[in-house]
């Protein structure tokens, strides 16, 4: 099939073809993983969210009633996180401390033009910037993941949340603060170039 | 640690809000930036502010998104019934469901109406078996022969006598066996003027005298023949009958001169070709009809109904009958008071029953008629049974159809439960 137009792989899998819809998989499967994984911060829990949620999608498809497709996932994503969340009644690791263990094999891509001492510094910045995501309130975070992490705009975000444009603004807002906020508590961890500045 | 009183000031003034957050994504209206941008111009604390939110923001933006540990793609097999399921039908189910519930119905009712059409042919089951040999049996090979023979006593009633030319003596009525012979009767063995009307004798008719023994006269009656009921044909000349059960067989014969000097046996033999086994022969109740007797006196005899009856009930009730060849039973044996006979062979295991018949005068037209009435037994009551109309007419015509009929919607009824079954267990949406 190749790469097709993304609007006839969505028509063929709502006819239930799922080769087409795995062709939608696989071009939309990192940015669901990666919202899950931001989410939820735990691996295997976010592997399990993608694939409850890209098995839902495809039982969905035929309610699909066109717009953004990513969106549409990302939601389903967002709401098979919160599922994960509710099921497990688990609080993410919060904690720099819980997320040591991580250190050694981190699950994050590297660069490699990165030289090794800036890598090193830059994946400690990384381990900073989700434990501090993961102690937002569910509907803060998920909203800060998916416009600062997934880099979508606010109408996407209300489109996939289901939420009023307000809304997302000011969740956005109130999650960044919150965020910024952790990284200054937490500003004597980072290397001294990832320093915000806590004076005028 | 002036960050840290800085956020708690900020609480306070939070004038600038979550406008920084929307300056930094540009999604500020015109007028709202350019007051915002005033604003940054005069707070150092919005300045502070918005510096350290878009390097969080850039931070968190250039955070290295996470390796897929695997590929979240999905089995191919799982949508296969989901296809299957998007190509079935909406209507697959619900038809195929009203189909075996219809189905289910009309057995119900085949073997409904099986099992009360069965009773009630279950209720004649002994007429059945009775006629059973009939249908099932070859037509031709069902067919079988009974030969009757029975002799009919005809006496010279006393009216005739009186109206006859030369009446000696004026007997009583009904008086079968004392009747004196006439007196102008010829003498015996003198077959004077007896005239056959036709060639073709099915009847033997012999007259004995009773004190003499000799036959006064002999005489061959030819069947003319009409029946109660139906139409009596005469192919080869043997008059036959085609009769049902209960029938009333009238045979009439006709002799043109009949010289009636004694008392009249006449032996009549009936070859009857049934196709009942089990037949009986209720009553030979013989009318016999005479006219125009001639007697060789007289010249013209008076016109004179003459009834035979039996003196007894000769009911013979005869079991499976031989297939006798059809012999002609002739010269009555019997005489006398011996006026009735069925010959063995042709009833086999039949009894012959002692039914004199005396001659009485009786109203009637001119004929000379014997009219057995022969009755079968079986074919009364199957008739009894058919007769009755729509269920007996139902089960004859509907009955043999019942059983492939009921094999037909059972194989039906199972494959499309089956059917059903299969499609809501296999197909049935989660």
């Amino acid at each position: 099939m190749g790469v097709t137009d993304e609007g006839a792989l969505i028509a063929a899998a709502s006819r239930g073809d799922v080769r087409a819809f795995n062709q939608l998989v696989i071009r939309y499967q990192s940015i669901a993983y990666n919202l899950a994984y931001r989410i939820l911060g735990d691996d295997d829990a976010a592997s399990d969210a993608t694939q409850d949620a890209f098995m839902s999608a495809f039982k969905a498809m035929p309610r699909f009633r066109g717009g953004s497709f990513k969106a549409w996932v990302l939601r389903i994503v967002t709401n098979a996180c919160y599922d994960q969340l509710r099921a497990r009644r688990r609080r993410p690791t919060s904690s720099l401390d819980d997320m040591e263990g991580e250190a050694d094999h981190s699950p994050y891509l590297l660069d490699p033009a990165e030289r090794p001492d800036e890598a090193a510094s830059r994946r400690e910045l990384d381990r900073v910037i989700q434990a501090g995501i993961l102690t937002l309130p569910a509907d803060q975070r998920s909203i800060l993941v998916l416009s600062d992490l997934q880099g979508m705009d606010y109408q996407e975000i209300a489109q996939a949340t289901g939420l009023a444009l307000g809304t997302v603004k000011s969740r956005l807002s109130r999650g960044r603060a919150k965020l910024r906020d952790y990284l200054l508590d937490h500003r004597e961890l980072l290397p001294a170039q990832y320093r915000l500045r806590s004076d005028r | 640690m002036n960050w840290l009183r800085r956020r708690l000031d900020r609480t306070e003034d939070e004038c600038c809000g979550e406008r920084l957050s929307a300056y930094i994504d540009h999604e500020l209206t015109p007028e709202e930036r350019i007051a915002l941008e005033r604003h940054l111009a005069e707070c150092e604390d919005c300045r502070w502010n918005l510096e350290t939110l878009r390097q969080t923001i850039e931070w968190t933006r250039s955070s290295a998104p996470v390796r897929l540990p695997r590929v979240f793609t999905i089995p191919v097999e799982t949508g296969a019934p989901q296809a299957a399921r998007g190509r079935r039908p909406a209507w697959g189910l619900p038809l195929l469901q009203g189909a075996t519930a219809l189905v289910a119905l009309l057995f119900v009712v085949v073997v409904a109406g099986d099992l009360f059409l069965g009773s009630s042919a279950s209720r004649s089951a002994p007429q059945m078996v009775a006629i059973q040999p009939t249908a099932a049996m070859d037509q031709a090979a069902a067919v079988q022969e009974v030969e009757v023979t029975q002799l009919v006593q005809i006496q010279p009633a006393p009216t005739m006598a009186v109206e006859a030319a030369v009446p000696e003596q004026p007997s009583e009525p009904g008086a079968a066996k004392a009747l004196p012979p006439v007196a102008t009767a010829a003498p015996p063995s003198a077959p004077e003027a007896l005239t056959m009307a036709a060639p073709t004798p099915t009847a033997t008719a012999e007259a004995g005298g009773i004190g003499g023994g000799e036959p006064a006269v002999s005489v061959t009656m030819e069947a003319m023949a009409a029946t109660v009921e139906m139409p009596l044909e005469t192919p080869q000349g043997a008059p036959r009958v085609e009769a049902t059960s209960g029938a009333t067989v009238t045979l009439a014969f006709t002799a043109t001169t009949l010289l009636l000097t004694q008392p009249l046996t006449v032996q009549v033999t009936m070859t009857m070709w049934t196709t009942v086994e089990h037949m009986s022969i209720r009553a030979l109740s013989a009318t016999a009809t005479a006219a125009a007797a001639t007697y060789p006196t007289a010249a013209a005899a008076p016109q004179q109904d003459l009834l035979l009856l039996p003196t007894a009930e000769p009911a013979v009730e005869t079991a499976t009958p031989a297939r006798a060849p059809t012999e002609k039973a002739d010269g009555g044996t019997e005489q006398g008071a011996e006026t009735m006979a069925v010959t063995e062979e042709a009833l086999n295991a039949a009894v012959p029953t002692e039914a004199p018949y005396a001659l009485l005068p009786g109203p009637g037209p001119t004929a000379i008629a014997a009219a057995p009435e022969v009755r079968d037994v079986a074919q009364e009551k199957q008739a009894a049974v058919e007769e009755p109309g729509i269920v007996g007419t139902l089960r004859e015509t509907v009955a043999p159809w019942f059983s492939l009929a009921e094999i037909v919607l059972g194989a039906a009824f199972a494959l499309l439960a089956l059917a059903t079954a299969v499609v809501m267990f296999r197909w049935q949406p989660r």
